[in-house]
């Protein structure tokens, strides 16, 4: 299968899902758009459709630009060998509160620990289901007990002080 | 005094037991948290996060260039694999040329760094089972080759020596024939090793049939590197996307053939890591021998990246690390992610010690040569 | 004055240049503390500085080499060193009682130890099953050592201790009767007495059951104490933590003396039932039938070399090999030193009646 072909399967799936299509990077891997709300949907039918088969997960990743933050899961069919590229973009309502988006842990548990990550130092809560449940909470294991803010956002601040112990050194 | 020791009674259903984050027979600070029903887990929990240093938010904050001892700390003990995914997608991103020279030095010290963590995790292993000699033997040969970095990079470990479009200085003189001298004795002692420890009968006993990875597991977890390929699946990033100059070399990829035991038991990984040295050895001589003639750096004069992302594999000692960068056309990376591969590895330990007995878990969390500091960068 | 009292009391008398009517428990604890002070401590120092430097010299290593000339002063310095270390908690009730269970099985025994023809304390008709309870007593011992933590790797680790320790006594114990067919008794002068001064009149190779009684003897001997290579159950690297990882400073002194005195305990029986004992030839018996010092002495000195050099064995083998988990080495007793053990015990007694036979 190659790239057109690939194009075409995809469009006659997903249809109406598809935001854009483009490709990316010197091995001009395709890269397909969706909406936030649509991922865990996409993401069953690539799995599960015969001729698609996106069975592996390689990686998951996340960045801000601007406000947004950019979800971008890299996957992989073994049989045919294609690559693609899933994408979405989330806004979370206000620059310290926590954004959210579907959780694909279930369709390819091999991310669920990057997943957990994101959630952590990106500040989203990852759900399950079909819509978010009122989770306020993220559970710090990356980041001490009781720390505040997002670390990996671009407006973040690095704290002056926590648990009582200063980050700078005076005359310094 | 207290009177303790009839106070208690003696605990016979199933007992709850936390490991870590500091043990000896864990491999980095984790934590363990296990259901115990006498010598038998029943279920184990993993913590990480212990060794989170934020790591991928540093590069942010310095240029392109300045990042890369960064990039070696990634995993301290292979540190090349690092510096080398993030060097690789820069150049991507950039368009830069990497000079053929350049690419062989890469993969001179990438085999090098392979056979040195191979080295490290036999030690481990033979630590976990008891062994004491042998892993003497491996510690010894392992300075070998770490005197070899110190004298191409004067450093031992983080070694800072790549840059965006090739490498930072040219190779020493006398360097190609101490890689060979090294090469030539780690053939020998191999050889000694294998008489000494690999078929050990005690040593099989522990290991034989002990964490047994089947390839289902392998694809759920997105587990690589020598521990799927000891399972029987045929997974090398250097045959599948070749990089910096692999694709002109020949060398074979070993695969777990399930002889005396079963298919990706820990025996078997440790198998595959030793036969890997010897092709190590094998790609060394031939990069040593047509070592191609010309500059070792494109100069870029740490000029902007332009505004795109890339995302490159290579395969380190442990499994397919990848790097994924994004620039906005600054001096400074936008975002740049690592793919770990200890962090899927890790995934898979709850399943893999269900059943184990409790003195087995060791050995197993060894042969698995996971990093943490990579596992949580 | 001569001829009055047991052997050993005439002995020390002599030695000692005692005259007089001296009672008998007065010279046995005389005799005690001159074995503890002259034999057990300086063969343990010389045993762990054998065993370092050995086991360096097999690592590529150096081993001690800053306490003394070639460190031989190495074993005084950690003696030194641990003694003033201790675990600042206060001792509670099961630290002292895992401590006098474990030193009583060790120094109760002392007295038991054969150490020629002469100097034998304890020469009754079970002499030579006394050692072999007392290396009960210390399994029990550090399986108390287990139970006095609360902790996951003490109570496991007791029970597997316990565990190992039974599945040993019961080849240990066989290989122990298949000695005492051939000598048709269990007192020390009998054992030593039934076998000669070479090697061919050694009971080990008088045949081959009590060959197979000897390798059995020395192997069951290794589980039943947990010493190395056998020692998986007690080391700190295993998940479990094994049972002494608590330890550091006077009671890890305590726990190492232990496994020394049992360990040489087990080597020297083992060359009295099966290496010839003490026995001189027959020439040298003749030659120094006046001078009963001088035999004595050199008849310690031939049977502390045997036992030295069956210990230097094992810590040969257990330097450079891994150690196997506890089930494998219960597997091993019980399905592979137990059948041998009673192999030897069936085939030494027809071997014994075979005159009876035809």
């Amino acid at each position: 299968m190659d790239i057109i072909e690939l194009k075409k399967r995809l469009t006659e799936a997903l249809s109406e899902k598809i935001l854009e299509l483009a490709q990316l990077g010197k091995g001009r891997v395709l890269s397909v758009w969706v909406e936030a709300k649509h991922i865990n949907e996409v993401a069953l039918l690539l799995r599960n459709e015969s001729y698609l088969g996106f069975s592996v997960l390689e990686n998951f990743f996340v960045a801000q630009l601007d406000s947004a933050f950019l979800l971008s899961y890299y996957l992989r069919a073994p049989k045919t060998g294609m690559e693609l590229i899933l994408r979405a973009s989330i806004v979370p309502p206000n620059p310290e509160g926590l954004a959210k988006a579907p959780s694909i842990r279930e369709v390819w548990p091999m991310a669920e620990h990057q997943e957990r990550e994101s959630a952590e130092l990106f500040g989203i809560i990852f759900y399950l289901g079909l819509s978010p449940a009122d989770k306020k909470e993220i559970k710090h294991s990356f980041l001490p007990p009781g720390w505040q803010g997002f670390p990996f956002r671009k407006e973040y601040k690095f704290p002056e002080s926590f648990s009582g112990i200063q980050h700078q050194r005076d005359g310094l | 005094m207290s009177f303790s020791l009839f106070g208690e009674r003696l605990k016979t259903d199933v007992t709850n037991w936390e490991v870590g984050p500091y043990h000896l027979s864990l491999p980095g600070p984790i934590r363990l948290s296990l259901k115990l029903d006498g010598e038998v887990i029943i279920s184990g929990e993993v913590e990480t996060g212990f060794l989170h240093r934020g790591l991928e938010k540093c590069f942010e904050l310095h240029s392109w260039k300045s990042a890369i001892p960064y990039a070696d700390r990634l995993d301290p003990e292979a540190a090349v694999f690092g510096e080398l995914v993030y060097c690789l997608a820069v150049e991507e991103a950039a368009n830069t040329l990497v000079p053929p020279r350049a690419q062989a030095i890469r993969i001179i010290l990438s085999e090098l760094t392979r056979i040195s963590c191979h080295l490290a995790n036999a030690v481990r292993i033979a630590r976990a089972v008891g062994a004491e000699t042998v892993l003497h033997y491996l510690l010894r040969d392992r300075e070998k080759i770490i005197d070899l970095f110190e004298l191409l990079t004067g450093a031992r470990f983080s070694l800072n020596f790549l840059r965006i479009g090739g490498v930072r200085a040219d190779v020493t003189e006398g360097f190609i024939e101490r890689v060979l001298d090294v090469c030539d004795l780690i053939r020998v002692r191999l050889k000694e090793y294998n008489d000494l420890f690999t078929f050990n009968h005690a040593f099989l006993k522990r290991t034989i049939n002990v964490g047994v990875l089947s390839p289902a597991l392998i694809k759920k977890y997105g587990m690589t590197g020598p521990n799927a390929r000891a399972s029987g699946i045929n997974a090398d990033v250097r045959k599948d996307r070749p990089y910096s100059g692999y694709e002109i070399l020949d060398f074979e990829v070993p695969l777990g053939r399930g002889e005396g035991g079963t298919l990706g038991d820990a025996h078997e990984r440790f198998l595959i890591r030793l036969r890997e040295v010897s092709q190590s050895i094998e790609i060394l001589k031939q990069v040593t021998e047509g070592l191609p003639l010309g500059e070792y750096l494109t100069p870029t004069e740490d000029k902007a990246v332009p505004e795109g992302e890339a995302y490159v594999r290579v395969e380190s000692s442990r499994g397919l690390l990848g790097c994924h960068l994004m620039s906005l056309g600054g001096t400074a990376p936008h975002r740049v992610q690592f793919r770990a591969p200890s962090g899927f590895h890790l995934q898979a330990v709850p399943e893999l010690i269900t059943g184990l007995k409790l003195e087995d878990l060791s050995v197993v969390l060894a042969s698995l040569d996971l990093s943490i500091s990579e596992a949580d960068r | 004055m001569s001829g009055q009292g047991p052997a050993w009391a005439i002995l020390l008398q002599k030695v000692f240049g005692l005259q007089g009517n001296y009672p008998n428990g007065l010279l046995a604890f005389v005799a005690l503390f001159f074995i503890y002070l002259f034999l057990i401590v300086p063969g343990a120092w010389i045993i762990s500085y054998v065993d370092r430097k050995l086991g360096a010299d097999f690592q590529a290593r150096v081993g001690p080499n800053r306490a003394g000339p070639s460190g031989f002063f190495q074993p005084l310095a950690d003696f030194l060193k641990l003694m003033q270390k201790d675990s600042q908690e206060k001792i509670t009730t099961s630290d002292l009682l895992w401590i006098i269970v474990f030193s009583s099985a060790l120094y109760s025994s002392v007295a038991v130890i054969p150490l020629g023809s002469s100097f034998l304390m304890v020469d009754t008709d079970l002499s030579a099953f006394i050692p072999f309870l007392s290396a009960l007593v210390l399994a029990l011992g550090t399986m108390l050592l287990g139970f006095s933590r609360p902790t996951v790797p003490g109570w496991f680790g007791a029970i597997k201790v316990a565990g190992q320790a039974f599945s040993g006594a019961f080849p240990a114990l066989i290989s122990l009767l298949t000695a005492g067919i051939r000598s048709g008794g269990f007192r020390w002068s009998h054992l030593a007495n039934s076998q000669g001064a070479s090697p061919m009149d050694w009971a080990a190779f008088s045949n081959p059951f009590q060959f197979l009684a000897l390798i059995v003897f020395m192997i069951s001997g290794l589980v039943m104490m947990c010493l190395p290579p056998m020692e998986g159950v007690v080391l700190p690297i295993n998940m479990n933590g094994g049972v002494t990882a608590h330890l550091y400073g006077r009671r890890w002194a305590i726990f190492r003396l232990g496994r020394f005195y049992a360990s040489f305990l087990w080597s020297l029986v083992a060359s009295v039932l099966f290496l010839g004992g003490w026995q001189l030839p027959e020439q040298v018996n003749d030659l120094l039938s006046d001078s009963l010092i001088l035999k004595q002495s050199l008849e310690s000195i031939l049977l502390l070399s045997k036992t030295f050099i069956m210990m230097l064995i094992v810590i040969w083998v257990s330097r450079v090999n891994p150690r196997t988990r506890v089930d494998q080495v219960t597997d091993f007793a019980w399905k592979v030193l137990s059948p041998f053990a009673l192999l030897a015990l069936v085939g030494s007694a027809i071997w014994a009646g075979w005159g009876l036979l035809i």
